[in-house]
């Protein structure tokens, strides 16, 4: 275990290294920011001096030195709108997202496991049918246009719930609601057919052979092997549910990272961008790091193939 | 084709895929309106009202610039079997090609091939988006840029396991033995395997493109205004959703429509064309 433990975390380092690469590589064939800067009538001495100034005049490996070197204290420079540390404002926005995320995950767990489980054991029921119905629609139809028939009904028709923004209880339960159905969508499928498959195994059959009550064979039997292959679908849906809080931040104003990230795209605030997408990205490789290490830790199976 | 169309699922993806495609190739025909034409006296007139100009009716309504909802619903079918298309053609080409290269040849290609897997595996879409657009800008070209170059790992990574498997069977051994070039086997028999998942890979993959090509438009970073999207007119519409229903739920009801399509017809086609896996 501690040999895995300490193989991945040399890789973690490494998966981060080539995401500062890719953001590095984007910077440097988007133009020269010296240009970008200086009006459009500077003089050649100006732009080189700009360059100068900016250290763009140096060898590109010399430059990515630099902006690892920085990267890795936090210092993206300084956003253009916001007139402060680009770090700050991705650090300011990301509790937000981090509070939506895990909403999403306990309401799309909460839904996913008993309805794919039930889903799996009356097989061909009408319960089967909705579940099926469900995750092929929720895979289907955009989540931001989910968001906004949600908001359309329980805000605006209903006024059951609070249009949009942060601050109560209330404002996280449609964002989270509507994050959670989209990753509901994949899970519930997941569940069902790995409960599927493990309800064909020979040990259940021997389970109801002797005689078992059918709660003992689902909940003790098979629903212990189905746990382990849970934890696969988290790390497949890292990726989803970081698309979706972008999505759904952006249609409940919910002020977090992706909004933040939207915004800097749309105001072309780069060290903003720079520094949102090297979040997400260093989020997303250690959630997979996480579930590489809690899978390797649950199943004695993995370990021993070591 | 028959085939396709024995099964619920098959059906429908055939007929929804059929009609959608008929109705972007031929837009400018069955469109009632110019989808790019304002009339703001006749702003969020609800589906079914008459235009006061010439007495005709909106059977979709008009959006808040008073643009005609099915004219925009119809041409934004044309741009999402375009991005849909052409990124499902560039990142099928380049997945395959790559990923018949490197399990055939092995050596540095194929680890190179695999580290640089590794490292787009590391990085969601979203974020290679939001980081494109930030640094690129947004349009038609990088939409379709950006999900097109994102979508050749999963070709990549299934053909090279295809080609791994394939590479020592025994007829490929007999082919050798009888003096084929290597371009032979890899383009003549290997390669003509590999038609019927990947054909069921980029069907599935349409779907999603298509999704995110939407999703991209609404968060104002995909195809630019006034070029009319499924997304881009959700997005349009969202102000004035509490009165004028319509700008919203018409347009998503075509983003599903087209991956549900996309989505029964993948499935359809993978039972059709692989019956192992039935």
């Amino acid at each position: 275990m501690l040999k895995y433990l300490a193989k991945r975390c040399l890789q973690l380092p490494l998966a981060i290294i080539g995401l500062t690469l890719i953001v590095f590589l984007f910077m440097s064939i988007s133009g020269d920011p010296a240009t970008l800067l200086l009006p459009e009538d500077a003089s050649e001495e100006d732009v080189q001096m700009m360059r100068k100034k900016l250290g763009v005049d140096k060898p590109l490996y010399e430059q990515y030195g630099k902006f690892l070197y920085n990267a890795v204290q936090g210092d993206f420079g300084t956003s253009f709108r916001m007139r402060e540390p680009a770090f700050d404002v991705i650090l300011r926005f990301y509790p937000a997202t981090l509070q939506l995320a895990a909403a999403a995950i306990v309401i799309a767990t909460l839904i996913s496991i008993p309805l794919g489980t039930l889903a799996a054991v009356k097989r061909g029921s009408i319960i089967d049918t909705f579940a099926t119905f469900i995750s092929v629609l929720g895979q289907a139809a955009p989540v931001f246009w989910v968001g906004m028939l949600a908001m359309l009904l329980f805000s605006l028709t209903l006024y059951w719930l609070p249009v949009a923004g942060r601050g109560s209880f209330a404002h996280i339960i449609l964002p989270g609601g509507v994050l959670g159905w989209y990753m509901n969508a994949f899970m519930t499928r997941f569940v069902r057919s790995n409960m599927l498959e493990i309800l064909n195994q020979n040990y259940i059959r021997t389970a109801r052979a002797k005689g078992l009550p059918e709660r003992t064979v689902i909940f003790r039997h098979a629903f212990k092997n189905a746990q382990v292959p849970l934890l696969t679908i988290f790390g497949l849906e890292a990726g989803a549910l970081l698309t979706g809080t972008v999505v759904i931040e952006t249609v409940f104003a919910w002020p977090g990272l992706g909004r933040a990230a939207i915004y800097a795209v749309n105001g072309r605030d780069y060290p903003v961008v720079m520094a949102s997408v090297i979040m997400f990205g260093v989020t997303y490789i250690v959630i997979n790091f996480l579930i590489d290490v809690a899978y390797h830790w649950i199943d004695p199976r993995i370990r021993e193939e070591e | 084709m028959l085939n396709l169309m024995k099964t619920t699922k098959g059906f429908c993806g055939v007929v929804l895929m059929t009609f959608l495609l008929f109705v972007g190739i031929g837009a400018d025909l069955v469109s009632p309106r110019d989808p790019l034409a304002q009339d703001l006296r006749a702003r969020l007139t609800e589906p079914g009202g008459v235009s006061a100009k010439d007495g005709s009716t909106y059977y979709l309504g008009t959006d808040p610039l008073g643009r005609d909802v099915l004219s925009r619903i119809i041409h934004g079918a044309r741009i999402s079997l375009l991005v849909g298309f052409t990124a499902v053609l560039i990142s099928g080409t380049i997945g395959t090609l790559l990923g018949l290269l490197s399990g055939f040849y092995r050596g540095w290609l194929d680890a190179v091939v695999m580290r640089v897997v590794d490292m787009q595996l590391a990085m969601p879409l979203i974020v290679f988006a939001i980081a494109w657009m930030g640094f690129f800008g947004a349009g038609l070209l990088s939409v379709v840029l950006v999900i097109g170059i994102w979508g050749w790992v999963q070709y990549a990574r299934f053909t090279r396991s295809f080609v791994l498997s394939i590479k020592e069977t025994e007829y490929v051994l007999a082919s050798r033995a009888l003096g084929a070039s290597t371009p032979t086997i890899i383009f003549q028999h290997i390669a003509p395997n590999l038609i019927g998942p990947v054909i069921v890979m980029a069907t599935l993959q349409m779907g999603h493109a298509v999704l995110l090509e939407s999703t991209l438009s609404f968060l104002g970073v995909g195809v630019n205004p006034p070029t009319p999207t499924w997304g881009g007119m959700v997005a349009d519409g969202r102000n004035y959703m509490d009165t004028s229903w319509w700008t919203v739920v018409l347009p998503g009801i075509a983003i599903t429509l087209f991956v549900l399509g996309a989505n029964f017809l993948g499935d359809a086609l993978r039972d059709v064309l692989d019956p192992k896996i039935k």
